[in-house]
């Protein structure tokens, strides 16, 4: 067995068995919107789908497997499926690769600012909490589909469950799994699905503080190619009073942060998110991302990682 | 000597949206490719329109290197359905060679 296939395998298995591809707890999942006091279920629903949560996992996962890549070690990733079908192996890995606090912390904080933004634009969104699930986008970008109509079937219901009718997303993977392809895979999953860039954009919201910076922009893949939502963040940020600045390649044209491939081959993702980091540092020192992937592989891939910011972050400074 | 698997097209053509055959070789592709792999993704096109399975599984390592950011599909003059093609070829790799 290829050690692509032993990956591949062994995130297959954990998502029919367990749901999800790393085994992160339900607390750390949810623990987000402990304070906010927010609804469960409802017509309108804010959906993680876990990515913004796995980010610090993400990070010490793939800093030790960057060392494994071209090891021996990894002619035993065979063995590793084998043993992860009855223990689960990337639980065990938490051990080995734990995730930092701080990094916990600021993925958390983004979900918080999120949802505060979306309540300042007169949105009062529900929560799925620990009924919500990981969309799957890892496996289906990487030909794994058959599992994905399950879960499909299952996040259907549970929607159906809590009387949901607008899913508003927060990262471009899920807004795009949610929105097309569950659509395709399962046609009763028919929802309203958005992501909260698009709804900040509708809702018109006005800033409370203009900024006076210069920032430049990265769009993702995802969101401007698949998704083309391409204005509404530049239009957010202008009217907060910010100078957004384009690299060369940007809008319909932008270039990857390397992050898809980052749990197969660590190296090459780091090499492309590398030089996508100094493309958009040589136009401002304050780079702004719209995906928690985007986000953690650009920052990881350079020295000036305090310089990279979410979309959020940013945002709650004008309009909160 | 090329092993033709004559049909390898049908068993990766499990989708109405896979079409690699439109793909006429130009190369515009792959100029802005961020992995720069050169078998992306024209020559893969290839390897599977002709049925040359060996070719394909050599190049497993580059097929599952795609980022599927669409970058190429972007700019091809002739609407070839890049990512989807490779996710459906990934999809045949996964299920019938790599155990997944
Ligand atoms: S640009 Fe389109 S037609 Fe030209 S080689 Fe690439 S996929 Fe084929
Ligand atoms: S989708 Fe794949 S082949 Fe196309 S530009 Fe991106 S990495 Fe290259």
């Amino acid at each position: 067995m290829s050690k692509v296939g032993a990956v591949l395998g062994i995130l297959n298995d954990n998502f029919e068995k367990r749901k999800t591809v790393f085994s992160v707890s339900k607390e750390s999942l949810t623990s987000w919107a402990k304070d906010l006091n927010i609804k469960k279920g409802t017509e309108t629903i804010i959906y993680t789908g876990h990515m913004y949560q796995l980010m610090p996992i993400t990070k010490s996962a793939t800093s030790i497997y960057e060392n494994f890549e071209e090891s021996s070690l990894m002619n035993f990733a065979p063995v590793g499926r084998f043993i992860n079908k009855f223990v689960d192996l990337s639980s065990m890995s938490k051990y080995a690769a734990k995730p930092e606090k701080k990094e916990e912390e600021r993925f958390n904080k983004c979900l918080q600012n999120i949802y505060q933004l979306l309540k300042y634009a007169g949105v009062e969104a529900g929560y799925l909490y620990e009924d919500e699930l990981y969309v799957g986008t890892l496996l289906y970008d990487n030909g794994i589909d058959e599992p994905l109509i399950n879960q499909a079937k299952i996040l259907n219901k549970i929607l159906k469950n809590n009387f949901v009718k607008n899913i508003i997303t927060v990262d471009p993977h899920t807004t795009h799994m949610l929105r097309k392809v569950y659509k395709k895979i399962l046609p009763e999953f028919d929802y309203n699905v958005k992501n909260y860039i698009e709804v900040l954009f509708e809702k018109k919201i006005k800033p409370q503080n203009k900024l006076n910076m210069t920032l430049a922009i990265h769009d993702s893949c995802v969101l401007a190619r698949y998704e083309e939502v391409i204005e509404e963040p530049r239009n957010l940020l202008k009217n907060a009073g910010v100078d957004c600045v384009e690299p060369e390649l940007s809008r319909k044209l932008t270039h990857c942060c390397g992050g898809p491939i980052e749990s197969l081959f660590p190296k090459k993702a780091k090499e492309i998110a590398s030089k996508r980091a100094n493309d958009l540092l040589s136009c401002s020192n304050v780079v702004t991302t719209m995906c928690p992937i985007c986000l953690l592989n650009l920052k990881e891939s350079t020295p000036a990682k305090d310089n990279f910011l979410d979309l959020s972050e940013i945002l709650v400074k004008a309009y909160l | 000597m090329i092993k033709v698997n004559s049909g390898l097209i049908d068993k990766i053509k499990i989708d109405e949206n896979f079409n690699a055959s439109a793909c006429f070789n130009c190369g515009t592709c792959s100029a802005l490719c961020p992995v720069g792999f050169d078998i992306l993704p024209r020559k893969l096109f290839r390897y599977v329109l002709l049925g040359d399975e060996e070719k394909i599984l050599e190049s497993t390592d580059q097929i599952f290197s795609c980022l599927l950011c669409r970058m190429c599909e972007e700019q091809c003059p002739h609407e070839v359905n890049i990512t989807e093609n490779i996710r459906l070829i990934r999809s045949y790799l996964a299920k019938s060679k790599l155990g997944v």
